[in-house]
């Protein structure tokens, strides 16, 4: 429908005369054809007046309600448990909401029962997580109005919103090298890229782990001992990976964890060990999940914008709806350094 | 002062064309060799267009619902840039999408730029490279601000950029792929304004700071050093590669021109001393710029959509206005690599 700057602009005058028209203000002077071209304009255009105070009503009944479908790329256990993921849906819901859009958490690629053609029928389609080339590729053919949260790769086909992870592991480096701390060791989980069905089709090296890796390199402090990259989320490869880091010959001063709950696992380890956090060995993390501040020391760790990607997404595809946009684009939300006590200036 | 009239005599042109030129009226076909008789004329004349509405309109005409716009760019440079003028319909084309206002503040290089209307607009983009100085006083002022062309993290304010950082390497994988290893570099350096619109310092661009990180990491660093001209033209190119040729020195068999002035340069250098392209010397660019259509063999170049840039900064700012920024945030904007025929295969039969 029409709005009231249309018709000024296709009648050649101000917006402010079209209102006073249609609101019959006596104190406006105007000329016989000046009035016939805002009606006939308003008349051509379609555009139907709303007495004051329902203009505003008019215009926000103009959006319909949109559906917009959720596939996600981690294993339902994950889903569950993963706080990561929790408060990125919390963030889509709760922008969602704002915006009258309607989500629909479809499906996992671990899921048994994928009905891929269900994605035809929505407006839009939001995928969690990293994919396979091949599989966007396949899903874009399904709906063309896609978003993917939370990959660092390269995607120029698709619009994409991810973290500011590979700047903040540079700068946390950066930190703990201005408190005077060389061997710094990394503990971080492999990142796999899932295909349709659900398994492995390629394993990328996590953005965290790259950034570290160039940032070593570049200061010539890199050595391989102190990458620890596990397969898995597995309690007992954190366990067994910590302690190996600990015994080399020059064990880190500060270890970088790649989540929370690696840390929390780390924190345990060090503790019955007997290492002091942090006047032995610095800890810092990702995630700031809620139990991270309770941890004795208090742990210094990234906050990501989760919230915000959640709703960044929503907001691009709208663009790519309402103002047709081409896909093609990628938002960096900035994350927050959450300074706490498991960093320490080297002695 | 020099008038229309003045520029019109001097071109020999009627008032109403050196007008629409001036004016960029895109509903009127200019020749580009009529329009270059105008710009001639005008740059020869000092011609500098006062604007229509003075700064005291302008001030009543600007509010928290408007999205100033500040440019590095001189009124000459700002017709005849593409890549600003794509900006600019872009950044035109947002704003009607939004239904926003957007006036065009002031360039730098303007006599008295109007700096109160900074802090009464809701939002700020500025285009063009500026220097830490001029960013920090401007964010102080308006802390709604959006950068185009920022490459760097970590700013603290928003930033729109285009993906040439990732494109110089598919460029240079390319390259590798059809068989070259010696390949060469001429780029420029990128000047930061500061706010009296002088050049206060100059940075690499990420062109050439990938293209050094490629080679280093596939370790084909060639021996003498990249080109790196002191501005971003045709002349400056010619010149820079005649002097090499005369010392005796040879073109690599693969050239990257940071930008398509850059590659006509390198064309007309290679025509000159009968160097056939691509057989003896590859070219890529950057820009996909219109002239370069006629250039023969057709230029690979890196096409980068400017609009989208412009749209997409205008959408960051309306984010200012609605209130719901709550964090920088980083855009970036994805170009193509459009392979024509300034490349082939590395011949391997040849001669070396």
């Amino acid at each position: 429908m029409a709005s009231m700057r249309e018709v000024a602009r296709q009648a050649g005058v101000s917006v402010g005369i079209v209102s006073r028209v249609f609101n019959q203000d006596p104190t406006l002077k105007i000329t016989m054809a000046t009035r016939q071209r805002v009606l006939g304009a308003a008349q051509s255009l379609g555009y139907r007046h709303r007495p004051r105070g329902q203009q505003k009503a008019a215009s926000s009944g103009k959006a319909k309600p949109m559906y917009i479908a959720v596939i996600t790329s981690y294993e339902r256990r994950h889903e569950v448990s993963d706080p990561y993921f929790l408060a990125l849906r919390n963030g889509l819901d709760e922008g969602a909401q704002a915006l009258r859009i309607h989500l629909d958490y479809l499906f996992t690629l671990h899921s048994p029962n994928k009905q891929w053609d269900a994605l035809v029928r929505y407006d839009a389609v939001i995928l969690i997580g990293t994919f396979a080339d091949k599989l966007l590729n396949t899903i874009s053919t399904y709906n063309k109005h896609l978003v993917v949260i939370d990959d660092n790769r390269e995607l120029p086909d698709y619009d994409v919103v991810c973290n500011d992870f590979a700047f903040q592991t540079r700068h946390l480096l950066d930190h703990l090298y201005q408190l005077g701390h060389r061997k710094i060791a990394f503990i971080g989980v492999q990142n796999p890229l899932y295909d349709a069905n659900g398994a492995v089709s390629e394993w990328i090296t996590d953005v965290r782990q790259q950034a570290y890796e160039d940032w070593m390199q570049q200061k010539g402090l890199h050595q391989p001992a102190y990458s620890e990259i596990l397969a898995t989320w597995e309690i007992q490869a954190v366990i067994t990976g910590g302690q190996r880091l600990m015994t080399l010959p020059t064990p880190p001063t500060a270890i970088i964890t790649s989540s929370d709950p690696i840390a929390i696992i780390l924190y345990n380890m060090l503790h019955e060990n007997g290492w002091q956090i942090p006047e032995q060995v610095s800890v810092v993390s990702f995630d700031d999940i809620e139990y991270s501040r309770f941890l004795i020391p208090s742990l210094t760790t990234i906050h990501p914008a989760t919230t915000t990607m959640g709703k960044m997404a929503l907001r691009l595809l709208l663009e790519q709806i309402n103002d047709k946009r081409t896909p093609g684009i990628t938002v960096e939300v900035t994350s927050q350094l959450i300074e706490r006590q498991s960093v320490q200036k080297l002695n | 002062m020099a008038t229309i009239r003045d520029v019109a005599r001097e071109a020999g042109l009627s008032p109403a064309t050196v007008s629409r030129v001036l004016n960029e009226d895109t509903t009127f076909k200019v020749a580009d060799l009529t329009r270059q008789r105008v710009l001639a004329a005008a740059s020869k004349l000092n011609y500098s267009r006062r604007p229509k509405n003075t700064s005291v309109n302008k001030r009543q005409r600007v509010n928290s619902s408007t999205i100033g716009v500040i440019t590095t760019y001189n009124e000459l440079r700002e017709i005849d840039d593409p890549y600003f003028l794509g900006i600019r319909n872009g950044l035109n084309q947002g704003a009607a999408l939004k239904q926003r206002k957007l006036e065009f503040l002031f360039s730098l290089h303007d006599v008295k730029p109007n700096w109160a209307l900074v802090k009464q607009c809701g939002a700020i983009i500025v285009i063009g490279c500026i220097d830490d100085q001029l960013r920090d006083y401007l964010l102080q002022v308006n802390p709604h601000l959006i950068v185009v062309d920022e490459h760097s993290p970590g700013q603290g304010y928003d930033t729109v950029y285009n993906d040439f950082n990732d494109q110089i390497g598919h460029i240079l994988d390319y390259l590798y792929q059809q068989g070259y290893q010696e390949i060469g570099f001429v780029g420029a350096q990128m000047p930061l304004y500061n706010r009296t619109g002088a050049i206060s310092q100059y940075i690499d661009d990420v062109r050439y700071t990938g293209y050094l990180a490629w080679m280093a990491q596939h370790n084909l660093m060639l021996p003498h050093a990249p080109i790196i001209l002191n501005d971003w033209d045709t002349q400056a190119t010619i010149e820079a590669l005649d002097k090499m040729l005369a010392y005796g020195e040879q073109l690599p068999r693969a050239l990257i021109a940071a930008s398509d002035p850059i590659a006509l340069g390198i064309y007309h250098v290679c025509q000159a001393h009968n160097i056939a392209i691509p057989a003896q010397t590859a070219v890529v660019s950057f820009d996909d710029i219109d002239v370069t259509r006629f250039l023969v063999p057709t230029l690979t170049t890196v096409h980068l959509n400017t609009e989208m840039m412009g749209q997409v900064a205008v959408n960051l700012a309306d984010l200012h206005l609605q209130g719901l920024a709550e964090m920088p945030l980083r855009v970036k904007v994805p170009s193509q690599i459009i392979k024509r025929d300034s490349v082939g295969r590395y011949p391997k039969k040849n001669n070396q």
